[in-house]
Order: C-alpha cells, then structure tokens, then sequence
C-alpha cells in the first residue's frame, strides 16, 4: 500500500493529476459548506432560521439546489452572443480554481523519499499570479453582461469593470509591504533577496516574539491587512460592494440572462472567490496553516495544520458574512471615492512609511 | 552606492521635477494667480541653470564622470546641454506667457510640461545608455506632442499634434529597433560601458559591462550587417527629431498648427536635445566606426540643405518658411558631424545660437498673428518697421543671422561647422551648402524687404509686445549681436565641452 | 517533451487569436482575440522560466485589453460591427504585396550570416523576480526613475488635454 502510494506521489504527472483532482473537490466542498453557512448566520442575524430540511441543521441544502440547478432546462435567450454567453461561466470557474491551486493549506508530508506540498504548485511568483488571475476574472462578468444582449447585465458588466480595475491598485499596493517585510526577513541570511513563494511566506511567519505573540505578519502590517481585506470585498463583489449585481437596481446584474447550471458556475465562483481571498489574507498575514499541535499523538498532528487554516480562513469568511449582513451597499460615487481617493492613497502613503521604516532597520538611518 | 557625483549629474532635473511637482501641486490646491506659476517655473529654471553650471565647472575639459552605474554621464558635453537648454526654456516661457495665461488654469499644464520637456532634452544629452537615451526622448516627445496640441479649439492645431504624435512614435519604434540590433550586434546597450562589479546573492559575481565603444573598438566584425542596419536605424530616428530631411514630413505641419507661443521651444528644444545625443551616439559609441557613418550623415546632410532651401523659396506663411529652413540649418549642423569629434563644438555654436534666433522668430511671428494661432501669412509682416520698430529690428536681425550674413552668431557657426567638414574632406558637402546659403538669403531677406520697404495696409492691427515677451526678445537679440561680434570666446568655451 | 506540447497548442492559439483579432467583424471578438494572444505569449514566457515576464504581461494587457472592451462597448456600442468598407481601394493588394516583401526579408536575413555581440553579464541567469528586481533597482536605477518622470508627463499632458472645455481659451483663438 504505501509503496504504490509512493510511487504514485513520486511521478510528477500522477502528482500532478491527484492534486488538480483534490483541489476540484476540496473547493466544490468548500463552496457548498460557504454558500450554507451564509445562510444560516445571515438567518440568525435576521432573526429567521434558514434552511432546516435537507439534511441536520440544512447543511444538504445547497447540494440539493446544485442538484435542481443542473437538471433544469437551459434557457437560452434570444439576443445573445452565443460564444461568449458560453465562454462567461467557464472563464469565471478558472480564475477561481487556478488562485486555489496556488494556495498552501497545510503542512508538507513526506512518503518514503518524496516531499509532498498540501498545494497545487508552489510558484515563485504566486503573489503575482494571483493578482494575474483575478484581473482575468473580470472577463467573464464583462463578457457575461456584454453577451447576454440585454441592458442590465450589460450596466452590470460595465460597473463591475471600473470596480475591480480600481480596487485591483489599492489590492496590489496593498500587498507590496508584505514582500518587503518578507525580504527583511529573510535578511540576507538566505541567498535569495525575498521572495513571493506562497509556502516560504508561510515558513517565514513560523516562531513568535514576547513569548506568546506568533510571529505572524499581520502583527506588523495590520494598515495592509486592512486595505487588503476592504478591497478584497470589493473585488469579489460582495456587499456592500455588490453593485455588480445590486437586485433592487439592476436585477441579477451580469448573471440576469443565466439560468440552470451555467448560473450555478457563476454563484460558485463567487463563494469559491470569497474563500480564496480569505485563504490568501490568512497565509499572507495570519501564518497560513501554522498553529500549536498541543503535544497531540502522531496521527492527529498530522492534520492539526489542516484544521488550523481552515478555522482562520472560516473566521474570515465569516466576517465576509457578518459584513453583509450588517451594512448597506455603498452608492457608486461612494464607492469611486473610497477606491480613488481614500485606499489607493491610504496603501501608498503607508507603502512609503514602512519602506523608510524598514530601510532605516536595515541599512541605518541615511546620515549614518 | 550612490555618490555626490551621482546626485550632481541629474541635479537639473532633480531641481526642474521639483518644481513641477510643487507647480502642480499648488495649483491643484490654491489656484493661485498664473504670476505664481511664473515665480515656481522661474525658480526651476534658474537652478537647473545654476546646477548647470556647478556641472560645468566640475567636469568642463575632458574629465567627466559616470554616474549610477553607467547610466548618465557627468562631462562638458552635459553641463554645455543644460546651460543652453534651460536659458532656452526660459525664453520660451517668458515668450510665450500670454499663451500660458490664456489657457486659464490649463497654463499650469502647459508650464510643468515645458519644463518636464527641458528635464528630457537634458537627459537626452547626458545619456550614457541607449535605453536611458530612450526614455529620455520619450520624456521629452511626449511633452512636445502634448505642448504641440495645446490650444483646443482649433482643428489645425489637434491635427498638427496628431501628426507629430504618430509620426514620432513610429521614429521613436525605429530609433528602438535600431538600440536592439546594436545590442544584438555588440551584446552591450551602454556607451562608455558600466565597470560596477555586482555581487548579487545567487547569482555570484557579475562582471562589468564594456559598453559598445569598446567592443567596436577591440573587435574585428568581419559581417557587420546586423551593426549597420542598428546604426541606421538610430540615424533615422534622430533624425527625425531633428528635422532631417527626408525625415522632416511633420515638421511645416507642426510648425504651422501648433500654437504660436510655443513653436519656438518646439524648435529649438528638438534640435538642440536631438543634435547633442546625435553627437554623443555617433561620435563615441560608433567613433570606431566612422567610416560607415559619415557618407550617411553627409548624404542626409545634403538631401536637407537642398530640399529645406528650395522648398523654403515656395512659401508665404513664414512660419512654413521657417519649418522649412530649420530642415535645411539641420543639414548644416550636420555637416559638422561628418568631421566626427572635430565637429562638435562647431555643431553646438551652431545649435546654441541657431536655438536663440529660432525662439526669437517664433515669438515675434507670435506676437504678430497671435499667441494661440497657427497661420502667420508674409503678408501680415508689410511694413511691420512702421507699426512695430522693435519687432521689426528683432526679426530683422534674426533673419540675417539665419541668411549668415557677417557679424551674426549665423555667419560663425556656418564658419565652424563647414570648416571641420572641409577639414574632414567633405568639400562637395560644403560646396553645396554655401550654395544653398546663397540661394537662403532670398526668402531670409524677403521678410526684411516686407517688413521695411513696403506699405502697411489700412487694416493692419498694431502688435501689442508684453514686457515678458519683448525681454525675453530683448535678450535673444542681443546675444544674437553680441556673439556674432565677439565669438572667439564662445568658441574657445566650447572646445571644452566635448563628450569625455 | 512537454515544452514542444505546450509550444504547439499556445503557438497555436496565439496565431489563431492574432488572426481573428485582425479579421473578427466585432470588435469585442477582436479584443478578445488579442487577449488570446497575449495569454499564449505569456505562456511562452513561463516554459523560457521567465516568470516575472509572464505575470506581468498577463496583468499589464490583460488590464489593457479590459479597457479596449471597455471603449467598445462605450464608443461603439453593444451591437455595432465594424464595417468593412475599404476607402483605399490598393489596400489589400498593397498589404499582400508587403507581407511578400516581409517573408523575403526574413528569408535573407535569416539565410544571412551575421555577428553578434559578447553576451550581456547576468543574461545566463532565469528571469525570476529575485533577478529581476535586483537588476531593476541597481543596475537600472536611474531608467526606472525616470520612466516615474515619463508617468508625470503622461499623467499631466492627458489632463491638460482632456481639460479643455469649448470657450476655454480666450483672447485670439476665437
């Protein structure tokens, strides 16, 4: 058993294959579980109870409407463009699944002589990839309203544009102190001068100050924690930005001409977004999958990394949630002007006050 | 890492971009009176001027510096750019400042871009790298495609932007595609080469760039298609920054549309930034290879002497008539390249002072037709002598200065510039072009006959010259006089500030 | 092996995407044919280990080809196709006959031999963005602070010329 298990793992392409496979199925899970959970705490907060049928407590529930979603007529409107209005939902399942491939969420095992990564590649320009993927994102819900040959989603498609293309900058700048801090780190103990690799910004934040203070990131950067996770919201559309689809205004905005499952692409690529920039901000500012084992026995250790992630990474989306559930949508200009005129310049301003900050530790004041 | 040295070689522009930044800034916030514009762009220009200078008397005479490791260079040949350069923006400025007050609060635009465009000439010259020279000529481009398009509301002036910008980014695509066949040819973009070691973690030690200079220099090419074809790709990109015919199509377009106040700085700023970084790549990177160079330069040299003269015969705008004679005083400057490093000084007496008489001319031409207006038909300079002595006297002795005629600063740098091509042996080239000066003084002195031997028409308005402008004409007259009477030691300056 | 497979299918696709960029009558099939390309040339990158290269590309004309949808769908208009009436009736002849041209070039200069210079120091090195980064903030330095210069004149003369309001200018323009 555990030599064909090595023997699997240790071909690159069977390596390959098993991680695409799991990471199809962890996220599919992980959507179904997010989608539920959403419900029932915005039910708790509105004072209603959500879905109780299918399943204890309802957690069948999104399964089910999966379930009604693919055996449902697929409705085809008559003015659309054909290509794209098929090309939308796919191109919005690919961003989402390919950011996850990058993300690590646990810690790596070895079987016999091969080293195995709880991650789909570890890239050294993941930081970068991401940003590259989520900019690809856009294109679907563009295509999406421009295909569908109909006014709303097309208002849709145009708004969802300029948001993402404007909270993309604050989301990039936002980032940048997070290398820097990584290469002071690093130190120049390491050959490298930085890096952007996922599983070496986990590694980095290992350790802890004061004694009890993990040495996590967001202890140092919380100003990026912040922008980040603001324009975070805003880019996977969720409320109070949601002007991508505000209902009470433009219907379902992008996705008003979808139906059946091409619909349930576009709301699972969605929840699966709201998950990936919550893992992203838990391994880049709250140490990823590192957490207290308590002395446990072996068999148990080994997942207690796996449990750490997804607690963090679930507190985030819970917060998603709550934040949902409690503020009204933001105007447009309201929303230009937070964009343009308070984060954008808020991360640069912070930007150039942790690079002197950091300069200054590292190389000495500029008289000396 | 970073020396004093370092910070002196891009003090100008340190001192220009900050008075942009703070111009932009103050004007966003307070909207104060366009005076105080004036006041900010008067203080950057005076430092980058006084900065200059410092540059000047550091490195004057053959001792020059590389700075940021090998990017710019610190030498005479830098520090004589920028003291010709932003004097010359100055004018321009105080010339064209009712266009810039005009413009409402856009004149903060038109003021920052100027200088910006001042920053980029001066880079241009100081370059030491041909991807530094790049950027550099996009500064400076980019400002002047904008500058060119400035006032709105005409159509002739968004088309003649228009032009200048497509046809400058396609000069700008070839000027790039001939540094990357350099590069393929030599395996280096640097000039003078860059000997900083860096030791970079894992990457071990890197060892120092040659630079092209050297590898022409140590190398036999025994196939040099790849080098000929980047030098003449370079060749061609100048050269259209400079006017060179046959590269000159946009220019009687730009000239004509572009508003009145700033075609002067158009001029000028694109002939002395193109010629000085001509100088620097030909004469130094390429000096191995002058042999190849110099029938091309003296080809293209000849083609813009006769075909800027002849066409400049034809006109009856006079701003046509000076787009055409800038192509033709391109060929002359040219002609002193041919004699390589012996040329140089020639070329920047010839630059230097062709600058102050072609900002003056524009700015009386501006005055007279209007600031923010294009045309200026020869008909509206008939008896200008009456309605405006003063006007008349600055163009007068501007156009004599252009014809060459003695006791101008045109007459001694015509004298330079053929002389080290003489020297070189390229004695049909001056041949040619003493021809062509001959065949100039007819429409160069055909203003001066207009303007004092015949009749002012009954509707003719009297031009109104605003004291920044009639200073600003003041003094490029002036110096016109002054150093065409005296140029011995403008001359001897100048043997100093060749290319180290 | 699996760089010819990879080389293949994206080489493909970036000629196919290049192709219906110039001939898509839609205007947003044409963009999207652009992106097409730009995303296989970035794949390129990635199997020659330029990493940083590629990201970038993907985030720079990614963004860009969004703004191109974006005058479409705003200048153009959702429905309109370009129409392909041709003012220049030598143009297609003419555009046969300049391809010709261009293979012949390339067939001489290709068939030619020619000398090329030392290689650049650090050309031996991968394209990652440890290398890239320390190339770019010290060799390059001054280049890449003055392309910031670059932004401003951007950034400046689009304002200057996007703030023109008709009856802006006074005195002479009329």
């Amino acid at each position: 058993m555990m030599g064909f298990l090595e023997d699997l793992l240790g071909n690159v392409f069977w390596q390959a294959v098993i991680k695409s496979v799991a990471v199809l199925v962890i996220i599919l899970v992980v959507a179904l579980l997010i989608v539920w959970v959403e419900r029932k705490i915005v039910s708790d907060m509105q004072n209603r109870v959500g879905p109780m049928r299918a399943g204890p407590f309802g957690v069948l529930q999104t399964l089910a409407d999966g379930l009604k979603l693919l055996f449902k007529e697929s409705v085809l409107p008559r003015k659309i463009e054909l290509g794209a209005y098929m090309a939308a939902p796919i191109a919005a399942m690919v961003p989402a699944f390919l950011i996850f491939m990058t993300i690590p969420i646990g810690r790596p095992f070895t079987v016999g002589e091969t080293v195995v990564t709880f991650q789909g590649a570890d890239l050294n320009v993941a930081l970068l990839f991401i940003l590259a993927m989520s900019s690809m994102a856009v294109y679907s819900i563009v295509l999406a309203g421009w295909a569908s040959g109909s006014k709303y989603p097309l208002l849709g498609g145009v708004r969802a544009t300029a948001q993402m293309i404007s909270y993309e900058a604050a989301m990039g700048l936002s980032l940048v102190p997070v290398i820097m801090f990584a290469s002071a780190q690093l130190g120049g103990a390491s050959p490298a001068l930085g890096t952007m690799s996922m599983s070496q910004l986990v590694e980095l934040q290992q350790g802890s100050f004061r004694g009890f203070i993990p040495g996590w990131f967001i202890f140092w950067l919380i100003p990026s924690f912040v922008i980040f996770f603001i324009s975070a919201v805003a880019e996977t559309n969720r409320a109070p930005f949601d002007l991508v689809e505000a209902d009470q205004e433009i219907v379902g905005g992008y996705h008003t001409e979808y139906s059946g499952f091409r619909f349930a692409m576009f709301f699972l690529a969605e929840y699966i977004n709201m998950f990936n920039v919550s893992a992203i901000a838990v391994v880049l500012f709250l140490g990823g999958w590192l957490g207290p084992d308590f002395g446990l026995p072996g068999w148990i250790a080994w997942a207690m990394p796996l449990f750490w992630f997804f607690l963090k990474t679930f507190i985030l989306v819970f917060i998603f949630i709550w934040i949902r559930a409690t503020l009204p949508r933001l105007r447009y200009d309201q929303l230009m002007t937070l964009g343009w005129k308070r984060l954008i310049p808020a991360s640069l301003v912070w930007l150039l006050l942790f690079a002197v900050v950091t300069a200054w530790r590292r190389f000495g004041a500029p008289w000396s | 890492m970073v020396g004093n040295l370092d910070i002196l070689a891009i003090a100008p522009e340190i001192a220009l971009t900050a008075a942009v930044v703070v111009l932009l800034l103050v004007e966003v916030n307070f909207d104060p009176h366009p005076r105080v514009w004036g006041g900010i762009a008067g203080v950057g220009i005076v430092a980058a001027t006084v900065l200059s200078v410092f540059q000047w008397v550091e490195w004057s005479g053959g001792s020059g510096e590389l700075a940021f490791s090998g990017m710019i260079t610190g030498d005479g040949f830098s520090a004589m750019a920028g003291m010709v350069v932003f004097p010359l923006a100055g004018l321009s400025l105080m010339s064209g400042w009712r266009l810039v007050t005009e413009m409402r609060r856009r004149g903060a635009e038109m003021v920052s871009l100027l200088l910006l465009a001042a920053a980029g000439a001066h880079l241009m010259a100081a370059s030491a790298n041909l991807i530094m020279l790049f950027i550099a000529l996009e500064v400076f481009s980019i400002s002047l495609y904008v500058l060119a398009g400035f006032t709105r509301s005409r159509a002739d002036a968004d088309e003649a932007a228009l032009k200048y910008f497509l046809l400058g980014a396609f000069a700008s695509a070839v000027f790039l595609y001939g540094v990357a066949l350099l590069f393929a040819a030599t395996g280096s973009l640097s000039i003078y080469g860059d000997p900083t070691i860096y030791e970079a973690g894992a990457r071990g030690i890197i060892r120092a760039d040659a630079g092209i200079a050297a590898f022409l220099d140590s190398t036999i090419i025994l196939e040099p298609g790849l080098l000929l074809a980047g030098i003449a790709l370079l060749i061609v990109g100048l050269g259209f920054k400079v006017t060179a015919a046959p590269f000159h199509v946009w220019s009687p377009d730009v000239y004509q549309g572009a508003p009145g106040g700033i075609t002067g700085f158009l001029a000028a700023s694109a002939k002395v930034a193109g010629f000085a970084a001509l100088a620097r790549v030909l004469t130094v990177a390429l000096g191995a290879n002058i042999a190849d160079w110099a029938p091309a330069v003296a080809v293209i040299a000849a083609v813009s002497i006769v075909l800027g003269t002849l066409l400049a015969l034809a006109q009856t705008d006079i701003k046509l008539m000076l787009a055409y004679s800038s192509v033709a005083h391109a060929g002359f400057i040219l002609t002193s390249l041919v004699a390589g490093p012996a040329g140089v000084a020639g070329m920047w007496f010839y630059v230097a002072t062709y600058a102050v008489s072609v900002v003056a001319a524009f700015g009386v031409a501006a005055i007279v037709s209007g600031h923010t207006m294009g045309r200026s038909p020869l008909s509206s300079y008939e008896g200008l002598a009456r309605r405006s002595p003063f006007l008349a006297a600055v163009l007068g002795i501007t156009m004599l200065s252009m014809a060459g005629i003695p006791l101008t600063t045109g007459f001694v740098g015509k004298l330079a510039v053929f002389t080290a091509a003489a020297d070189a042996g390229y004695l049909w080239l001056v041949i040619l072009a003493l021809v062509a000066s001959v065949a100039g003084l007819y429409f160069y002195l055909r203003v001066i006959v207009l303007m004092y031997f015949r009749p002012t028409s009954d509707d003719a308005i009297t031009p109104r010259v605003d004291w920044s402008s009639g200073i600003a004409l003041g003094i490029a007259t002036l110096a016109t006089v002054l150093i065409g009477v005296v140029p011995w030691w403008l001359l001897n300056l100048l043997n100093d500030a060749l290319p180290f | 092996m699996v760089e010819t497979v990879l080389f293949f299918i994206f080489g493909i696709a970036a000629i196919f995407g290049a192709i219906s960029m110039v001939w898509a009558r839609n205007p947003v099939y044409s963009a999207l044919g652009l992106m097409l390309t730009m995303f296989s040339i970035a794949v390129f990158y990635v199997s020659n280990a330029g990493h940083f290269v590629a990201a970038v590309q993907v985030i720079v004309y990614a963004g860009a080809v969004m703004t191109l949808f974006l005058f479409v769908i705003m200048l153009i208009g959702v429905d309109k196709s370009e129409s392909r009436k041709d003012d220049l009736r030598f143009q297609r002849p003419a555009a046969v006959g300049l391809l010709g041209l261009l293979i012949a070039g390339v067939l001489i200069a290709g068939s030619a031999a020619w000398t090329t210079g030392t290689r650049q120091p650090g050309a031996d090195v991968n394209g990652t963005i440890e290398n890239v980064g320390d190339m770019l903030f010290r060799r390059w330095l001054l280049p890449f602070e003055i392309t910031a210069l670059l932004l401003i004149v951007a950034a400046a003369g689009a304002i200057a010329l996007a703030y023109f309001k008709p009856g802006d200018e006074e005195g002479d323009a009329a």
